[in-house]
């Protein structure tokens, strides 16, 4: 083989593979996914996997990818109003970060899985604390605060979502009588 | 010569599949009020101050967090107090970001993380007081409320610029359900 037959092979070789790639790259795109996060992937409509952080070729003619953040979202559920297990009129306020738990699960089973998670917190709050009975206790506040986010993340494991950080930032009782508060006059 | 006609296509070639697989050298630019972090392949990899940034466009990506004060405002809140009072207040603030790399991490949007950390302090505090004692230590408990926050946002990568009650007054208790029976007309 003389350098004019390697000069050939190599050239169309590489002419090929120009061909190749950009046929091939007309129907990719590339998807880049950060580590907070996550991609859905979809073949052909049917879920294949999630992929994690990196680089990813997809090819968009029979591959769908969902990029889903899994980035914690602040939120206040302001003055609730409820009566309390001994039937005592009672206000309380949470705070909480709001989270997707399941990429998969929260693009599948809510379209907007933030926001209708929020409604459905809401409910799911007022027949939680309805069920106890309200104390105004610093000390308790903690151990209530856990016992209602094991009840919220409950429900919200089926939509792919999770509750974290919660927090009482407001309780009141009408049980209560101001009189015998420390502090009060 | 056919050989450097060779090497000059495999030359092309090889450019060809960098470009293809790793990128194409990019610049971008941070203004003096952004700050940005690098992430590669999907991780992150140094922050980045202000100034000209080299990106291999296809592995590289930054993602750029502004860092002017974030302006808060919260009008018309009712809090209750520990002795049946009702408080109502008003409050306006502002923060900045500090660290980029935690602000990105701290939130979904990051901007909305200074007003809740303010909400959520506000009323916690202001919630375990009677309401003789707000009147008399407003200010102390102003500046509780402030410490409380700076801390949090502290710990998320912000810092709290000004925080401020704009209004704040005391009422009665929250009114109880009425159950008594409704009065008949008298004709």
């Amino acid at each position: 083989m003389n350098a004019d037959d390697i000069w050939a092979v190599v050239f169309l070789l590489g002419g090929a593979g120009l061909l190749f790639l950009r046929f091939y790259r007309r129907r990719t795109v590339r998807v880049f996914v950060t580590d907070y996060q996550r991609g859905v992937r979809f073949v052909n409509g049917a879920f294949r996997d999630v992929l994690g952080p990196g680089c990813y070729y997809s090819n968009h003619t029979r591959e769908q990818i969902t990029i889903v953040d899994i980035r914690p979202k602040p939120v206040v559920f302001e003055r609730i109003f409820y009566e309390d297990a001994f039937h005592a009129p009672s206000v309380v306020s949470f705070a909480a970060e709001l989270s997707v738990g399941d990429p998969y699960r929260a693009i599948t089973q809510l379209k907007y899985p933030i926001n209708d998670s929020i409604a459905i917190i809401r409910d799911q709050l007022q027949s939680v604390v309805s069920q106890s009975i309200a104390n105004t206790e610093p000390e308790t506040r903690d151990k209530s605060a856990n016992e209602i986010t094991a009840a919220l993340n409950s429900e919200l494991e089926k939509l792919g979502m999770q509750v974290a950080n919660l927090e009482i930032i407001e309780m009141w009782s009408g049980s209560v009588r101001p009189e015998t508060i420390t502090g009060a006059n | 010569m056919a050989m450097f006609a060779i090497g000059i296509w495999l030359l092309f070639l090889g450019v060809v599949a960098v470009r293809v697989y790793v990128g194409k050298p990019s610049y971008m630019t941070l203004l003096e009020y952004q700050q940005g972090v690098l992430y590669r392949k999907g991780r992150p990899v140094r922050d980045l101050k202000p100034g000209r940034i080299r990106v291999w466009a296809g592995i590289e990506k930054v993602i750029i967090v502004d860092t002017r004060a974030i302006p808060v405002r919260l009008e018309d809140r009712a809090v209750a107090l520990v002795d049946g009072m009702t408080a109502f207040y008003s409050l306006s603030g502002s923060a900045e970001v500090q660290d980029a790399h935690k602000a990105i991490y701290s939130a979904l949007d990051f901007s909305e993380v200074p007003l809740f950390v303010l909400q959520c302090c506000s009323r916690s505090v202001l919630n375990r007081y009677a309401s003789n004692q707000l009147v008399r230590n407003e200010r102390t408990i102003v500046e509780e409320i402030a410490q409380q926050a700076k801390l949090k946002l502290e710990a998320q990568g912000f810092k709290l610029l000004t925080f401020r009650l704009t209004q704040f007054e005391v009422d009665l208790p929250p009114d109880e359900p009425d159950d008594s029976p409704p009065e008949p007309d008298m004709e």
